[in-house]
């Protein structure tokens, strides 16, 4: 092609990004959106905070992540490192749902064009992406259930992790009694994936490092797909944990379930 | 021609939904959950799964964003939205900016086109972003005391 029409195309490009970008106040941060659409057909949005000196914190507001939530994606531990992957990629972070970079106003501009990359890439996520509810884990049916259940008496908090004397352990939930009386209830679900003997080994290894600190939360585990656990693997979980809630497969998890199941123990704590 | 019917998921969105928490247990939970809150919503004849998704992860409105996702026979994921975007082409064809609503298209079975600019919809907190929404998008919550 000639120099010309490269010439031309370049300018009417550049005459196209500069009426497709704005940068708008938005109180603390400027807010850039730039046309990089994005596959659920948005803009990606950027937003840039100044902070002391030459430095800057550039990110997506957690926009990304907001919108695979809000239509019905779930952040499981494979996608968060997807998110985690592409944001190094890009000399970013991905933390606290967040694509963020910090620099100096040299970088900008790359920091920015990175942070979009990576807000729009997170999108592919939804491609082929089904929001079944069978498919929905059993962690989020346990969690509603358990929240419906739990308004009057306990605070539940979600994905609480503590340090053993070894590692950092994760429970799923963790239910603190209003009234301050009783102790806190740590509950995992835990899923039979191919291996139940495996997954009752890993919650046996958090029951026996928690065993050796001061932590006094006693353990909920709740089997998904009951019938699914071996002889070996149910009893390594019945031997750490205090309360096992069985949940065979097309079991309707709902508040009554969880009030069955919980409502003695929570009386005897 | 032939009346089109009105879909489950348009009378859905018509229908009032009943959310089984009251504003202080929706703040509670979102204050355990670091500003996400995600509950099942009875809907009358219904006979899939809706539920409330509602994120407000961070200070700024810009960050704000519910939305109502069905599970069903006929169709899985999202089918209203109120969210934030800093540039959006609205119903009327015009590049807007701000708070705004996803508007179900039966035709292609998705919320994620059409998009109805909200000017009068400028919360001032995340529990005004709270109410305004989920009256807009007739979810009502549970009466304190019942």
């Amino acid at each position: 092609m000639s120099e010309l029409k490269c010439n031309f195309l370049k300018q009417s490009l550049l005459t196209y990004f500069e009426e497709a970008t704005s940068v708008e106040d938005a109180g603390d941060s400027c807010v850039v959106t730039l046309p990089i659409p994005t596959l659920d057909q948005r803009l990606v949005d950027i937003f840039v905070e100044a902070r002391v000196g030459d430095y800057y914190i550039v990110h997506d507001g957690g926009k990304a992540v907001n919108e695979l939530i809000l239509q019905g994606a779930r952040l499981t531990d494979s996608v968060n490192e997807y998110l985690e992957k592409l944001a190094r990629r890009f000399s970013l972070t991905f933390d606290d749902e967040m694509f963020k970079g910090i620099g100096r106003r040299p970088d900008l501009q790359s920091m920015i064009l990175g942070v979009g990359m990576c807000s729009a890439l997170a999108m592919a996520q939804l491609v082929g992406h089904v929001v079944a509810s069978l498919d929905e884990p059993l962690k989020e049916q346990f969690g509603s259930a358990l929240r419906t259940w739990a308004r009057r008496k306990m605070h539940i908090k979600s994905d609480v992790e503590i340090k053993g004397k070894l590692a950092k352990h994760r429970f799923d939930f963790l239910a603190s009694p209003k009234t301050g009386r009783g102790r806190e209830i740590a509950m995992s679900v835990l899923s039979p994936g191919s291996n139940p003997l495996a997954a009752a080994q890993r919650f046996g290894f958090k029951a026996a490092d928690l065993d050796s600190t001061d932590c006094k939360w006693q353990r909920v585990a709740v089997e998904d797909r009951a019938e699914q656990w071996s002889a070996e693997a149910r009893n390594i979980v019945r031997s750490c944990a205090d309360k096992v809630i069985e949940i065979p497969s097309g079991t309707s998890v709902n508040a009554q379930l969880v009030e069955k199941n919980l409502h003695d123990f929570v009386a005897a704590a | 021609m032939p009346k089109r019917g009105v879909s489950p998921e348009e009378r859905i969105i018509a229908a009032i939904k009943r959310l089984d928490f009251t504003l202080d247990e929706i703040k509670l939970a979102m204050d355990a959950n670091r500003g996400k809150f995600e509950a099942p919503l009875v809907v009358g004849r219904y006979p899939g799964r809706a539920r409330l998704i509602v994120r407000c992860r961070h200070d700024s409105f810009t960050s704000w964003a519910m939305s109502i996702v069905v599970n069903g026979a006929r169709f899985n994921g999202r089918i209203d939205c109120i969210d934030w975007e800093g540039s959006f082409v609205d119903t009327e064809s015009v590049r807007n900016r701000g708070f705004h609503r996803h508007l179900w298209d039966p035709k292609i079975m998705s919320c994620e086109s059409l998009k109805m600019a909200l000017p009068r919809f400028l919360p001032s907190s995340a529990e005004a972003f709270i109410i305004e929404g989920l009256l807009l998008l007739k979810v009502k919550m549970r009466e304190e005391g019942k």
